[in-house]
């Protein structure tokens, strides 16, 4: 049975790979060309496994539903859940407010809060990159309160703030805060020292310094806060609409599990999905802009 | 060239010692160092490795102070960052989020010189090397010895009076090195700039400089200098068969073969030195 498989099962890049290695010089343009195609087909084949996983999963889902196996009010189905996607998206009314102000309640809060927490975070790494004695002053206490589940402290955040908006802000802040925090100060600590003597001898200011050696060089590292950012604001966003709210995503998901609205905690969920996808996909846009300069990002844009 | 010209020392190392601590021990890195580097000379300093070399040039450009003994730059103490020199580290260190043009023209920008001004020079110093059409390119797209051209018109663009430069050409290989020797004899030639240089190359020291200054293995101490009465313009590429090389190699590696075979390392000249 393995006389034909190694031809169509093994990646066929790596079989011709091992030709290349020895072919005559010559061959090369050939030999890339037949490289590419084999290479673009398997990555179709992978592409169009992973689709088959997701046809069976729902499926399987669908099936299990409809026979009896699962029970719809439980878990829903797919079907179900397109449906209520549609009417969602509709524009019907679902629990006092059209999907549009749900998520815009979410979104609002998700935004205020990250670029407050976010510009909070990085002035503070800042602070803490400078001012040594602060560093070795409250570093324990920065741990603590870094330390404590940040859902933990929502409901105390309901208490200061109220019920509203702000309270939800609160919240989504303090999650991002310290992944701009920490990141920013490890960046800005990082710095290659032989780089900021450089510019020190060419004679730059302390200014210049900051602006054109330190900021740059954290860059990197100031980004993958801001990557990580964006999860913990949507779970700082959902957990404040958890504790009180009568608008947004959050709300949307308890509502719709205490009515068994299943269907239409499935479809809330994709639709946080996407918002944390298309938020994603902004902040990698922003990311290549400001490090266009690394290897391996320029390579990866060419390529796509 | 200098001889006629009164003996004005821009740098003078006197009574230098540098200890550092390292693993609970104080190291002397250098002791009893005296050097005068007169000024409009090529002065290479070779030594083995660990001898001290960088911290010399470290101490001129304030980055560091001495333990003891004093660095005196154009007649003053060296008490801060001292922005006369330019700084040309062993990796070339061009900054990664400039393009080349960019990192040419970084000290101009230090020092407020207009954008058109700016951009006009950087762009004649990055011909000067043959860099032209690379302008907009970022290090990471640059081969090593392209960097390390950008490093070194990267200081030159703004004429500091003394250019102090750690084994350049260290990383790079034979044919890329002599390449750039022959772009630094060139551009230092054209412009009567004074150099320290620092190599473990002796072939390299020779080729280049008006003096070189061997150095002792570590504690690093001042052994010996050495004239070069080769005569410029030099041609690296041949520089074996120019009159007097090989008597004057042969002369410095006297001195310097006592050192290297003093740190177990005995080995044929040729290998070692110009290795």
């Amino acid at each position: 049975m393995a006389r034909d498989a190694p031809g169509r099962l093994r990646p066929s890049w790596q079989a011709d790979g091992a030709i290349d290695v020895t072919a005559p010089a010559a061959r090369t343009a050939a030999t890339t060309g037949r490289l590419r195609t084999p290479f673009r087909e398997t990555s179709q084949a992978i592409i169009l496994l992973q689709l088959a996983v997701v046809a069976g999963v729902l499926g399987g889902w669908e099936l299990g539903a409809r026979v009896g196996l699962l029970d719809p009010a439980v878990i829903s189905q797919p079907t179900a859940i397109v449906a209520r996607l549609a009417e969602m998206v509709g524009g019907a009314d679902i629990y006092d407010a059209t999907l549009i102000e749900h998520v815009w309640a979410t979104v609002q809060a998700l935004a205020i809060g990250y670029v407050l927490g976010g510009v909070l975070g990085l002035v503070g790494g800042l602070a803490f990159a400078r001012l040594r004695l602060v560093t070795r002053v409250l570093q324990p206490y920065v741990l603590a309160v870094y330390s404590i589940p940040k859902i933990a402290l929502a409901p105390l955040f309901v208490l200061f703030f109220g019920i509203g908006v702000v309270s939800k802000i609160a919240v989504v802040a303090l999650g991002v805060f310290f992944m701009f925090f920490f990141n920013t100060y490890a960046g800005l600590v990082n710095v290659d020292e032989e780089h900021r003597n450089i510019a020190r001898v060419m004679g730059a200011s302390p200014r210049q310094l900051f602006w054109r050696i330190d900021l740059p060089s954290a860059m990197p590292a100031i980004m993958t806060g801001a990557k990580l950012g964006v999860p913990f604001a949507m779970i700082g966003a959902i957990v404040g609409e958890f504790i009180a709210a009568t608008r947004g995503l959050g709300f949307l998901i308890l509502r719709s599990t205490s009515l068994f609205d299943t269907a239409g905690l499935f479809a809330t969920i994709l639709i946080l999905v996407a918002i944390v996808w298309v938020i994603g996909q902004l902040v990698s846009l922003l990311e290549s802009r400001l490090l266009r300069w690394q290897p391996n990002r320029r390579q990866r844009a060419v390529a796509a | 060239m200098t001889v006629a010209a009164p003996p004005d020392h821009v740098i003078e190392y006197q009574g230098i010692a540098k200890r550092f601590p390292s693993h609970g021990r104080i190291v002397t890195a250098l002791d009893g160092i005296d050097l005068a580097i007169r000024r409009n000379e090529f002065v290479s300093v070779v030594g083995p490795s660990g001898c001290g070399k960088t911290t010399l040039l470290r101490l001129a450009a304030g980055l560091e102070p001495p333990s003891d003994g004093r660095t005196v730059y154009n007649g003053t103490p060296v008490e801060r960052v001292n922005t006369d020199v330019g700084y040309v580290t062993q990796e070339s260190n061009l900054y990664p989020w400039m393009t080349l043009r960019q990192n040419v023209e970084f000290p101009l920008e230090i020092r407020g010189v207009p954008k058109a001004e700016r951009r006009e020079r950087a762009d004649e110093h990055i011909r000067m090397v043959g860099l032209e059409g690379f302008e907009q390119h970022f290090p990471y797209q640059l081969s090593g010895g392209m960097q390390k051209r950008g490093s070194i018109i990267r200081t030159m663009i703004y004429n500091p009076d003394v250019i102090l430069m750690d084994e350049p050409f260290g990383p790079l290989d034979a044919q890329t090195r002599m390449v750039l020797q022959d772009d630094l004899l060139r551009i230092s030639a054209m412009r009567q700039q004074t150099i320290l240089f620092i190599t473990h190359d002796l072939t390299e020291a020779i080729a280049l400089s008006d003096t070189v200054v061997v150095m002792s293995a570590r504690p690093g101490r001042i052994r010996q200098e050495f004239r070069i009465p080769l005569s410029r313009p030099r041609n690296v590429f041949q520089i074996h068969d120019q009159p007097g090389f090989i008597e004057t190699y042969d002369e410095i590696w006297e001195s310097f073969r006592s050192e290297v075979v003093g740190q177990g390392r005995a080995r044929p000249a040729a290998a070692v030195v110009a290795g």
